[in-house]
C-alpha cells in the first residue's frame, strides 16, 4: 500500500481498539433483544407490522448510531492533541504535507465509521425481520406556506412529481380552533395535466398525515388543499409534501440509513478534527456534538445540511416507510464541510508543535 | 542538483518563538542560532534544561516552523518533501503507533519517508536487526519497554537511510547493551558519512561521537568549538578509561598520579563491564 493508504488504514484501525469492539458488540447484542415498541403501541390495532419493523430500525440506529458517531467525534477531537503529544514528530517529518496527513486522518475516521455502521445495519435489519417497507421516500417538494383558516379556504400549487412517485404525503396540524371545533375536514386533490384527478378527504386532528394515491404516469399536476366545512385552522407542517415510491426494500433501507449516518458522522468527525487544530480537544468535541445536535433539532433545516438527512430518514422509518438515498445536495453539503474543515486544519502552522 | 559541497545544515539567525496566554505574547525559545555543518560532520548540542536543544532539533527536522532566520537543510528547505525524506529524527520522547507491531510500524514509517513498498519490509527488518529488536518484530509497540521503544526510535530514524541524522537524548533509557548498539550504529553512520546532530546531557555521547559542540543557554549559542576546547575545565577534571586496572595496580597508579600533582577522585566500572555481563547472562 502507498503511504497515505497505510496511514488511513492505521487511523481506522486505532479507532476500534479491542475494548471498544467488545463494548460495541455488547450494545448491539442488547439492541437485538430490546423491545422497540411500547406495550401501548403494541396493543394499538393501528400498529402495522411495517411500523413495528420501522420502529425497531429507528431505535437500533438511534442507539448504535449515537454510540458510533459520538465515539468517533471524541476520537477525532483528540487527533491534533495526539500529534502535539509526540506523533507529529514522525508524521510531520515525512513526505506528506500537513493537508495530506489531515486528509488521511479524516479518511481513516470515515473508514472507521463505515466499519462501525456495517454491523449496525446488519443488526437493524435482523431485528426488523428484514421486512421490506411498503413505501420508499423519493423526495420532498417545498410548496410554500399553506394556512387554511376559514371554511372553504383553498390553496393550489403547481407541482412536479418525481418519476416513480406513486404516493403523496402531507402532514397538517391544527393551528387554532378556527371557526368551529378542534378538528377539520381537509380535501386534497392532485389533478394531472392529462387524466383524472386523485381526490381524498380526511379529518385532521392535532397532527395528521394525509396520504394520496397518485394516478399512474402523472408528472406535472396541480395540487390543491381545501378545508371543507367549519372546523379548526389547518397549517401544512414543514411547508412541504413528500413523494413515495411503492417498491421498498429492507436492504435498501439499511443502505440508505448507513449512508445518511456516514455522512453525518464523517462531517462531525471532520469538524472535531478542524476545531481540535485550533482549540482544546474538549472544545472540539463539544463543537462536533453541537453540530450533530443542531442538525437533529433544527426544524425545517435544508436537506443539504449534513445530518438533517439522517434525522428525516429515521423519521420515515418510524412511520413504517423506507428512507431515500442522500440527495445530491446532501453530498455537496458534505463535500463543502469537508473542504472547509480540512483547509482549517491545513492552515494551522503548529500542528506538530510539542505541547506539555 | 545539490553539489558535493552543499552543507548538511546552514542556519543563520534561527529564531523560534511561541505565543501563549490571554494576550498571545510571544516567548522566544531560540534567539538567533548560526550553524554550518559540513556533509558527514558531527555536531553535539549541550545545555541545561529549557535551553532550546529539543526545539532546535525539531526545527532542523522540519517538525516545527521557524519564526525567523534562514535555514537550509541539505541545500533545500523543508517545504520540499524530498528534503524531509533525507532527514532522520529521533525525538526526545516520541509516541509511536502502539497498536502496530514493530515491523508493521517501521514499514509505515518507512513508507511515509518515501521508501518504496518493495524495499520497506527489507529495510525495516534490517534496521530492527541493527538495533537488536529482530526477536520482537511481531510484538506490538504498546508492549515495548521504554528502552525497547528507544531502540525502536533509533530504528525509525534510520529506516530510510537518511543523509542527516538528528538525535535528541538518544541514550536516555538505554541499558548497557542498548548503549553498545547505539555506539555501533553511530560508527556505521560515520563510515557512511551521515551528518549527525546529537543533543544530550551525557557528555560521553557528545565527546565520543561529535567533532563540534554548541552550548545552548537560554536560546543563545553561549559557546561553540571542539569538545575538548568547549569543555575545558579550570580544575582539569577528566575521565580516563583504563584497561587492565585491577586491585594491585591501583595504589601504584595513585602514587604515579600524585607524583604528577594529580588526584584520583573516583573509580567505577566502565559501561563495557556491564555490557559484557549482560552478554554472558543472555548466553
Amino acid at each position: 500500500m502507498s503511504p497515505p493508504w497505510l496511514l488511513i488504514a492505521w487511523n481506522a484501525r486505532r479507532c476500534w481498539p479491542p475494548a471498544a469492539c467488545a463494548l460495541y458488540a455488547a450494545v448491539l447484542a442488547t439492541a437485538l433483544v430490546l423491545p422497540w415498541t411500547s406495550e401501548v403501541e403494541r396493543s394499538a390495532p393501528a400498529l402495522s407490522a411495517d411500523v413495528e419493523a420501522g420502529l425497531a430500525r429507528q431505535g437500533i440506529w438511534v442507539l448504535g448510531g449515537a454510540l458510533v458517531l459520538i465515539g468517533l467525534a471524541a476520537r477525532s477531537a483528540s487527533s491534533v492533541h495526539r500529534w502535539r503529544q509526540g506523533e507529529g514528530a514522525w508524521l510531520g517529518g515525512g513526505r506528506l504535507s500537513r493537508g495530506g496527513v489531515a486528509l488521511a486522518q479524516s479518511l481513516g475516521l470515515a473508514l472507521a465509521l463505515a466499519m462501525g455502521l456495517l454491523p449496525l445495519a446488519l443488526v437493524g435489519e435482523a431485528r426488523a425481520g428484514a421486512r421490506s417497507p411498503p413505501l420508499r421516500w423519493l423526495a420532498d417538494t417545498d410548496v410554500g406556506p399553506i394556512v387554511l383558516f376559514q371554511a372553504g379556504a383553498r390553496s393550489v400549487v403547481p407541482v412536479e412529481a418525481p418519476p416513480k412517485a406513486a404516493f403523496l404525503e402531507a402532514r397538517f396540524v391544527v393551528a387554532a380552533p378556527g371557526d368551529g371545533g378542534p378538528t377539520a375536514i381537509l380535501r386534497a386533490s392532485f389533478a394531472p395535466e392529462q387524466g383524472a384527478p386523485a381526490v381524498r378527504e380526511q379529518p385532521i386532528s392535532t397532527s395528521t398525515r394525509l396520504r394520496l394515491d397518485l394516478p399512474e404516469g402523472a408528472v406535472r399536476a396541480s395540487l390543491s388543499f381545501e378545508r371543507v366545512g367549519p372546523g379548526a385552522a389547518l397549517v401544512l407542517e414543514g411547508r412541504r409534501v413528500s413523494w413515495f415510491a411503492r417498491e421498498g426494500s429492507a436492504w435498501e433501507s439499511a443502505a440508505c440509513l448507513a449512508l445518511h449516518a456516514w455522512l453525518a458522522g464523517s462531517v462531525a468527525a471532520t469538524i472535531a478534527l478542524a476545531v481540535g487544530a485550533w482549540a482544546s480537544p474538549g472544545t472540539a468535541f463539544l463543537a462536533a456534538l453541537a453540530a450533530l445536535a443542531g442538525a437533529w433539532l433544527a426544524a425545517d433545516a435544508p436537506g443539504w445540511i449534513p445530518g438533517v438527512g439522517l434525522r428525516d430518514a429515521l423519521a420515515w422509518c418510524a412511520d413504517g416507510h423506507g428512507p431515500g438515498f442522500p440527495t445530491l445536495g446532501a453530498w455537496l453539503g458534505w463535500l463543502g464541510v469537508q473542504v472547509a474543515a480540512l483547509s482549517a486544519v491545513a492552515v494551522q502552522r503548529d500542528l506538530w508543535r510539542r505541547t506539555a | 542538483m545539490p553539489s558535493h559541497t552543499t552543507l548538511a545544515i546552514e542556519a543563520r539567525g534561527l529564531r523560534q518563538a511561541y505565543r501563549a496566554g490571554w494576550l498571545w505574547r510571544p516567548r522566544e525559545v531560540l534567539r538567533g542560532i548560526d550553524i554550518r555543518l559540513a556533509p558527514g560532520a558531527r555536531l553535539g548540542l549541550v545545555g541545561p534544561n529549557g535551553s532550546g536543544k529539543s526545539t532546535l532539533l525539531r526545527l532542523l527536522a522540519g517538525v516545527e516552523r521557524k519564526s525567523g532566520g534562514e535555514l537550509l537543510i541539505l541545500g533545500g528547505t523543508h517545504a520540499d518533501p524530498r528534503i524531509r525524506c533525507r532527514v532522520g529524527f529521533l525525538p526526545e520522547d516520541s509516541t509511536f503507533p502502539r497498536e502496530l507491531r514493530a515491523l508493521e510500524a517501521l514499514r509505515l514509517l518507512a513508507a511515509l519517508r518515501g521508501v518504496g513498498r518493495s524495499q520497506a519490509a527489507d529495510r525495516a527488518r534490517e534496521v530492527l536487526r541493527a538495533v537488536g529488536l529482530e526477536a520482537s518484530e511481531r510484538t506490538a509497540l504498546g508492549r515495548f519497554s521504554r528502552g525497547m521503544l528507544r531502540r525502536f526510535g533509533l530504528a525509525q530514524a534510520l529506516v530510510h537511510g537518511p543523509e542527516l541524522l538528528l538525535l535528541d537524548e538518544p541514550t536516555a533509557g538505554l541499558d548497557a547493551l542498548g548503549l553498545g548498539v547505539f555506539d555501533e550504529l553511530l560508527a556505521r553512520c560515520r563510515e557512511q558519512r551521515t551528518s549527525l546532530v546529537i543533543a544530550s546531557h551525557m557528555l560521553s555521547d557528545l565527546t565520543a561521537h561529535c567533532e563540534q559542540l554548541i552550548v545552548l543557554h537560554d536560546g543563545h549559542a553561549a559557546a561553540s568549538g571542539a569538545p575538548a576546547q568547549v569543555l575545558d575545565d579550570e580544575r582539569g577534571l577528566a575521565l580516563l578509561e583504563v584497561e587492565g586496572l585491577r586491585e594491585p595496580a591501583i595504589p601504584a597508579l595513585e602514587r604515579a598520579l600524585q607524583a604528577q600533582q594529580l588526584r584520583l577522585l573516583s573509580r567505577s566500572p566502565a559501561p563495557e563491564a556491564l555490557r559484557a555481563l549482560y552478554r554472558r547472562l543472555s548466553r
